[in-house]
């Protein structure tokens, strides 16, 4: 019955538009300058707030305070590392959902949906796009600290943090899905966001280690796979507690399908049921 | 699988829009309340048919147009688009395909007409190769040609209508739904927009359009045949000839009047010359349309009732049946309340 396409064109269709949702991600993206002047400064006025953080809090780079709490003593690499991490949540967090909620917004998100192509490709391009992004934004950031700051973050073992971060990226894309639903469910998403993105930053270890945290937020982290990239990527770098590559490899892609199955799960429910109410349009 | 000659057909469609059913909204307990918008739809749209659904303002043309193509689910009956089933096969019926929103924001304004529909294009995951090509040729079919490097915001409405057109044309679909073509447009746009419907997309690309219109010289102009909707329901379908030839009357004259008194209509009623009147109000004015045999007939007999009513006639024109008097006839209403 599946004639109306045979399946590897139907295939080549869909990659091909992954691409042209990312082409058409930047076009919109560079026509509005206030963006590039954002994506121009944002690496470096946030290396540079950590930074003088940093030396207000223990004066120097290194700090034996620190290491009491986090197994290292230094205390910049540890959050620089965590703040480039960082920005593949907030992105992934902010991305697809809101992408998805301006074109609710614009009044193109109908026509989007009528088309025959996968909302997930269309997703995927997003990501794409704020893949990229981030990428750009992080090695910015770790670019600069290591030409600016008395650290050296241009290492070969980069490469393992890397992948580690790449895993990560998928769980996260996961939550994307699931914060597409919420457009779709409430209309609504930058409290979600704000929410979420402030909750993660929170309880997991970005800006300081677990051990500072009530034993009952430290547990909540566990269940959150940023966690574990951060923990392997510093680990790695010597910066604080290393179990094995393996270990944070593994849980890790446990996250990535877990989150990818679930966030798809509630994106199916909230398009029926936006489908069902008549308000995929609706503002 | 596919029909050969059915391009559109529907059974007993019904949408029923429930609100305040939500989790949060029972938790408010927000009162239910629920709109019926499309009722027992039974249709059979041919192939190469160029079709209107014509109705007041929340009658459920959109709404019946969005479930057939798929943007909305409906709550009874089923309906085939192109012969696969809008619930089961909706990748095929996205296929089969292309909508036109009354919405003038349905394309990017900060990207150029080019680069909207190539977009688009491969949304309909047309082959790599042949989307340029497809993309040109379609905007030299709508004669946009020379702005396809122009900013979709620097357009005029008409010229975005026109590309919203193209796109829903993109993938050269055999069936087309168009939603309110026309809404918002100069007469001498519209004039030239609907020539492209009927002349370009219907005979030389022969595609079967369903388009919505509460324009009534539209559908009388452009549609084979035309389905009356109201409150939901299909009130009558025919083609627009024999549409105003259920009229028997001959003649219609519509006095529009400062007041209407019951005593009035009921002596105009009793002249012999006429068959029925409808009336309604409109801006604070009263309609009153009179079917008759011959107006020259009857025109000194209403004009003195009207008077000895104290109604005073601020104008009146005598007519043949319009499809709006048609519509006026079945409903009760005009299409513009
Ligand atoms: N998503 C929705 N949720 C609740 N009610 C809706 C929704 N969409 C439409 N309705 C209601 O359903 C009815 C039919 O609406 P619809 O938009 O289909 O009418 P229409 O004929 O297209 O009208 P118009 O000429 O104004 O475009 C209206 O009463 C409308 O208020
Ligand atoms: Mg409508």
């Amino acid at each position: 019955m599946n004639d109306i396409m045979p399946l590897n064109e139907r295939v080549k269709g869909e990659l091909f538009a992954t691409l042209y949702v990312l082409k058409k991600e930047i076009k919109l993206w560079k026509r509005y300058p206030s963006r590039i002047l954002f994506m121009l400064l944002m690496p470096f006025l946030s290396i540079l707030t950590l930074y003088f953080q940093g030396q207000a809090l223990v004066g120097e780079t290194q700090s034996e305070a620190f290491e009491s709490f986090a197994g290292t003593q230094d205390y910049l690499v540890f959050i620089i590392l965590g703040s480039a991490l960082f920005i593949f949540v907030s992105t992934a967090i902010w991305g697809i959902g809101n992408a998805i909620r301006r074109e609710q917004m614009m009044g193109t998100l109908e026509s989007i949906w009528v088309a025959p192509v996968s909302k997930f490709t269309v997703f995927m391009g997003i990501a794409l796009f704020d893949g990229l992004f981030s990428i750009y934004i992080a090695f910015m950031q770790l670019l600069f600290s290591s030409i600016i700051l008395p650290v050296n973050l241009m290492v070969p073992q980069m490469g393992v943090v890397m992948g580690l971060t790449f895993l990560l990226i998928f769980a996260l894309y996961g939550l994307g899905f699931f914060f597409t639903g919420i457009v779709l469910l409430f209309k609504e998403i930058e409290d979600f966001t704000n929410l979420i993105n402030q909750t993660l930053r929170m309880i997991t270890p970005v800006s300081y280690p677990l051990s500072v945290l009530p034993a009952p937020v430290a547990f909540l982290a566990l269940f959150i796979p940023l966690t574990y990239a951060l923990e392997g990527a510093r680990g790695y770098l010597g910066v604080g507690p290393y179990r094995s590559l393996e270990y944070y490899v593994v849980i890790l892609i446990i996250f990535d399908i877990v989150m990818i199955v679930a966030g798809g799960a509630i994106f199916d429910y909230a398009e029926k049921r936006a489908r069902r109410r008549g308000d995929i349009a609706t503002h | 699988m596919n029909g050969k000659d059915i391009a559109i057909e529907t059974h007993n469609l019904t949408k029923i829009f429930t609100r305040g059913n939500g989790v949060f909204e029972k938790l408010r307990k927000k009162e239910i309340y629920k709109t019926i918008a499309v009722k027992n739809v039974n249709l059979e749209i041919k192939e190469q048919e160029l079709f209107g659904l014509l109705g007041p303002n929340g009658a459920g043309k959109t709404s019946l147009i969005k479930i057939l193509s798929t943007l909305l689910l409906p709550d009874e009956g089923s309906a085939t688009v192109n012969g696969w089933d809008i619930q089961k096969n909706s990748f095929e019926v996205r296929m089969s395909i292309g909508l036109t929103l009354s919405s003038e924001r349905q394309l990017y304004w900060k990207l150029t007409s080019k680069e909207n529909l190539e977009y688009f294009g491969s949304l309909y995951l047309l082959k790599h190769s042949e989307l340029k090509e497809r993309v040109s040729d379609i905007l030299e079919l709508m004669g946009l040609s020379d702005q396809k490097d122009n900013l979709v915001e620097n357009f005029s409405s008409g010229n975005r209508q026109k590309i919203a057109l193209a796109r829903a044309m993109l993938n050269d679909p055999p069936i087309l739904f168009l939603d309110e073509p026309t809404i918002g447009l100069d007469p001498s746009f519209s004039q030239h927009f609907r020539k492209i419907i009927k002349k370009k997309i219907n005979k030389k690309e022969k595609k079967t359009i369903l388009l919505t219109t509460h324009y009534m010289e539209e559908a009388d102009q452009l549609c084979d045949r035309i389905a009356f909707i109201d409150k939901g329901e299909i009130i009558a379908l025919d083609t627009p000839k024999n549409l105003k030839r259920s009229i028997d009357e001959k003649e219609i004259i519509t006095f529009v009047l400062s007041s209407i008194t019951k005593t009035m209509l009921s002596e105009i009623g009793k002249l012999e010359a006429v068959s029925s009147e409808k009336h309604y109000e409109k801006d604070g004015r009263y309609i009153l349309k009179v079917y008759t045999e011959s107006a020259g007939a009857c025109m000194q007999d209403i004009i003195g009732i009207i008077t000895a009513a104290r109604s005073q006639v601020l104008s009146f024109k005598t007519s043949k049946p319009t499809l709006e008097d048609v519509f006026i006839k079945l409903t009760g209403s005009g299409l513009h309340e």
